[in-house]
């Protein structure tokens, strides 16, 4: 023993090499092993392949995602947290899987669902300009009945536009560092079309880049923020799109950051082989 | 009776929920947005309530798992024994189904809940007839001389009848209940009988003696049962509960020996030990003290067991197994409740005291700590002085620090996070969500779409104590709307104060002259003094609609807030002049009575028509705003529309939350 590590003396005691390493490995690790133990699996390190659910109030958010797992609409209410789950791509089939070969089939992925409300839009707007989380992709649900009316339109609109614009921020800090920076999938999921008042999934369409293009244009005359330009750098005011003119369309949003389709469906009548086999390609990409 | 009652996850996600009658899921949804997100409480409810519709809703909160429960009930009903329901269902379901729930991470569960919830709303209907009106019940029952036989016919027949009239709770046959009730969790409670030393013996004949006796003649009964009353909700709720009675006879028919505890522990209990029974009711109605509960509980059994005893059922002996589970479960959870409060006070073990000291104290560095309200206690502490600094209203910072506190209580650190920082970042959350409007405030837009699609002015009226500022933000905001190429209306309805309306035209030329090469067009709409504002404001904006103008800003006199006859006079003029938009201008002034203007003057314009949004103004020459500014945004749910940073007519800002959050937590 002796022979192979070098030993020293001291107040009568011999340290050998082996144990001082050991013992400072052990002052080292307490702390690391002692946070894991401790924190286990609450920890805040996002999972790593996020689906985002996002969109205005009452649009069938938290029903989609229970629907995933239920296959059928689970009664809710309005939500005030979001809810993280864990899926394996099973649950896009359009019949309940058996819980056994759950495992057997790709890798498993997150859906985050967030409330709608325009007090708690800070859940869904941080997740996309969070530089650690990757979202996969954006699932923006809305509500083609409600949006008829003035007030709706104009809280699904201005909700879009807040997160097309975080979208385009973190495109652009994207590509300043990295070159192979991709458009974010986005879906627009015209729900509730099993209402006889819900509006086409094109007129929708058209509704909406026309809608955006108006903000963008108020936005832009709109009067200065308070506190803009005392600390420069981030909240200098951006606008959506290129500023060579109002117009917004989904092709033109592409170099900024976002692809964007639209399809309807209907969680109540049990339509959304749309959306979940975008869900697939999302996650396949 | 109940309407709904559910158990939501904050996910959004109805876990459970049992409906008697059917009520649409926007009255939930208005409690969460209004009370819960907006956290705007309704007037007199000290949000221990909320009104929507024809319905009351309570709710309690249980924020370690994340759940909320509401019941849901007509607002003519006073039913007493909510909060107790709310309770122990909170107890029951969070103890049954922690882990699930835990795992499920706020998605759907399988919670077969449906028969604890009906055995627990029957035994506290059993309850609310024992203490409120258990004297005619048992004064119709038919006490045998050994006092052992119990009629139980007429009860029968009036439970029938009662049941034709109310079938909302029918006894529900029980199949298959009480599967992890284990005869063990029953025995105790026989048990303590024979050593119990605070066991009174009451002899049959005499209990039936003391049944048998006219009312009046009960010395201080007549005064005392008004109180009990009284506590439990006022006479409606007595009235009421000649109904609610009744499904609670329906089960009460006499069953074996030990079965008879819960039954005498609501009715007869009361009757036996007069003393204790009337305290108990007149420590709020139907008490919630467990404990006070548990003190009852020998000595009712020891009059059941000597008095009542006949057969059962097997539906009923199911029954019953399933009220000792629950009772179980309740038991234990506030023991586990009175030990964690103890635990607080000092440490029990030594050994075990210290073991937890260290694993708390690694905790408090390493993250992975579940919060008591203990722990946040310092750094809430800390960061209320600092708002407090920052000139936040007193009310205001303590309402906001507590609710910080109370959705931190149950949260468990992250790794390597300090409580002082998750303390932090809650609060920032808060105070953003606060700042946050829920509606549009793209004014702009607004006027474009009103103009496109009903053609007419788009009208804004500017409120306000005197010498606020009114007049010089109203001019402003129309220098702004100029530079929008828009046709703008000044209506000047100050017919008040004298030099008011030369004020306004000195602003109107000035901005006419500012503007001309923007091609915007302003114009001023003027009738002197002394005549009726609301009418004037009607005139102009009739003259408005006529000239094809896109805005109209009304400027109104300037009052103090608690000037009683000039605030009236404002219901009227909301109702002629029919404004968009109501806007308040306020001083960020340190030391004013801002939080109190906004009040009052959001009160002013009558039941349906409240402030839109503040206009803070003078922003330049005080230093800490943004504390008079949350104080008001806080009191009122209003948001704030504008800013005024200067005597430029250029001086005008919206605001940014997260500027001002960054402000006010600096
Ligand atoms: N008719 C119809 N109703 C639906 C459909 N999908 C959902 N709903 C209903 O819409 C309501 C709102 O659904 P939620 O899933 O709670 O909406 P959310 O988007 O999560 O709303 P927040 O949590 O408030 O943001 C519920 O009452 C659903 O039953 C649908 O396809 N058709
Ligand atoms: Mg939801």
């Amino acid at each position: 023993m002796a022979s192979l590590s070098p030993q020293w003396e001291f107040l009568g005691i011999q340290f050998s090499l082996t144990i001082l390493l050991i013992s400072l490995l052990v002052v080292v690790l307490i702390p690391i092993v002692l946070s894991r133990v401790l924190v286990a699996s609450t920890s805040k390190t996002g999972p790593s392949s996020v689906v985002l659910l996002a969109g205005p109030r009452e649009a069938g958010k938290t029903s989609f995602l229970l629907y995933l797992q239920e296959k059928t609409l689970v009664a809710t209410q309005t939500s005030t947290t979001p809810s993280t789950v864990k899926l394996s791509p099973t649950a896009l089939e359009s019949s309940k899987s058996e819980d056994g070969d759950s495992s057997a089939f790709g890798k498993p992925f997150h859906l985050k669902d967030t409330p709608g409300h325009p007090k708690l839009r800070s859940f869904a707007l941080t997740t996309i300009t969070d530089p650690t989380a990757s979202c996969l992709g954006i699932v923006y649900m809305l509500d083609s009945a409600a949006i008829i009316a003035q007030p709706r339109l104009t809280d699904t609109v201005e909700y879009l536009y807040e997160l097309l614009l975080a979208v385009q921020k973190r495109y652009t800090v994207l590509s300043e560092t990295t070159t192979t920076a991709e458009p974010i999938p986005l879906l627009i999921a015209c729900n509730k079309n099993d209402l006889f008042t819900a509006l086409p999934s094109a007129k929708i369409s058209s509704q909406l880049q026309s809608e955006l293009g108006r903000m963008k244009e108020t936005k832009r005359k709109g009067l200065l923020n308070a506190g803009a330009g005392e600390n420069d750098d981030e909240d200098l005011e951006q606008v959506l799109g290129d500023d060579r003119s109002d117009q917004i369309t989904w092709e033109g949003l592409r170099e900024f950051g976002v692809d964007v389709s639209l399809q309807s469906g209907s969680i109540k009548s049990g339509s959304v082989g749309g959306w979940t086999s975008w869900v697939s390609e999302c996650l396949e990409a | 009776m109940l309407d709904l009652f559910e158990v939501i996850t904050t996910s959004g996600v109805v876990l459970w929920s049992k409906s008697y009658a059917p009520v649409k899921t926007s009255v939930i949804n208005s409690l969460i947005s209004d009370v819960f997100i907006e956290e705007r409480t309704q007037p007199g409810s000290e949000g221990k309530w909320f009104k929507k519709d024809s319905y009351t809703l309570k709710w309690t909160h249980a924020a370690d798992v994340g759940l909320i429960f509401v019941a849901v009930y007509q607002s003519l009903l006073q039913l007493t024994w909510i909060d107790e329901l709310l309770d122990k269902v909170k107890k029951l379901f969070v103890t049954l189904y922690e882990h699930e729930i835990k795992n499920s991470k706020g998605t759907k569960i399988q919670c077969p809940f449906d028969q604890y919830f009906d055995s627990i709303i029957r035994s506290l209907e059993r309850k609310a007839v024992g203490t409120v009106a258990s004297r005619p019940t048992l004064e119709n029952t038919n006490l045998g001389a050994g006092g052992k036989v119990l009629k139980t016919d007429p009860l029968n027949t009036e439970a029938k009848d009662a049941n034709r009239e109310e079938d909302w709770l029918e006894a529900p046959p029980m199949p298959g209940v009480n599967t992890n009730a284990s005869p063990k969790s029953r025995v105790p409670v026989t048990d303590k009988l024979p050593t119990d030393p605070t066991g009174i013996e009451i002899t049959s004949a005499s209990l039936a003696q003391t049944l048998l006796q006219p009312p009046g003649r009960r010395p201080g009964r007549a005064r005392r049962s008004r109180k009990s009353t009284g506590h439990s909700g006022g006479s409606s709720a007595h009235a009421s509960s000649g109904e609610e009675r009744s499904p609670a006879r329906v089960n009460s028919k006499p069953r074996r020996g030990k079965e008879m505890r819960v039954w005498a522990e609501d009715g007869i209990a009361g009757v036996a030990g007069e003393e204790q029974k009337l305290d108990y009711s007149g420590a709020g109605g139907i008490s919630t003290d467990e404990e006070h509960e548990e003190s009852m509980r020998p000595r009712a059994e020891a009059i059941d067991q000597s008095t009542w005893g006949t057969t059962t059922s097997q539906g009923d002996f199911l029954l019953k197994d399933l009220d000792y589970e629950i009772d179980d479960i309740l038991k234990k959870a506030n023991a586990k409740e009175t030990k964690e409060e103890a635990n607080k006070t000092g440490p029990s073990g030594l050994a075990s005291g210290l073991a937890a000291g260290a694993m708390g104290y690694f905790r408090n560095f390493v993250g992975g700590k579940t919060l008591t309200k203990e722990d946040t206690e310092k750094a809430i502490a800390g960061i209320m002085t600092h708002l407090l600094e920052k000139n936040v209203a007193r009310e205001a910072a303590v309402q906001i620090c507590e609710s910080v506190q109370t959705s931190l209580t149950g949260q468990k650190t992250g790794s390597f996070q300090s409580t002082e920082s998750l303390v932090r970042i809650a609060m920032e959350d808060a105070l953003r969500k606060i700042l946050t409007p829920t509606t549009s405030l793209d004014l702009l837009r607004e006027i474009g779409q009103v103009g496109e699609s009903e053609s007419r002015p788009y009208v804004i009226s500017i409120v306000g104590v005197n010498g606020v500022g009114k007049s010089t933000n109203l001019s402003k905001i129309c220098f702004f709307l100029l530079q929008n190429k828009l046709k703008v209306l000044i209506a000047a309805c100050d017919t008040f104060r004298s030099g008011a309306v030369e004020q306004l035209r000195v602003h109107a030329r000035n901005l006419k002259e500012l503007s001309e090469r923007e091609g915007g067009v302003v114009e001023l709409y003027e009738k002197g003094y002394g005549k009726d504002a609301a009418n004037i404001a009607k005139d102009a904006v009739a003259y408005a609609a006529g000239q094809q103008f896109d805005v109209v800003l009304i400027d109104t006199a300037g009052r103090r807030h608690n000037d009683q006859r000039l605030m009236s006079s404002l219901e009227k003029f909301a109702k002629f002049a029919n404004p968009d938009k109501i806007l308040m201008v306020g001083e960020a002034l340190v030391g004013s009575d801002s939080v109190q203007q906004a009040r009052n003057f959001n009160a002013a314009f009558g039941r349906d028509r409240k402030l839109d949004g503040f206009i803070i103004s003078k922003c330049d020459t005080v230093g800490d705003m943004v504390g008079t500014l949350i104080s008001m945004v806080f009191a009122t749910g209003i948001p704030v529309v504008f800013l005024g940073v200067g005597q430029n007519y250029t001086d005008l800002r919206t605001l940014n939350v997260k500027w001002a959050v960054g402000l006010l937590m600096s």
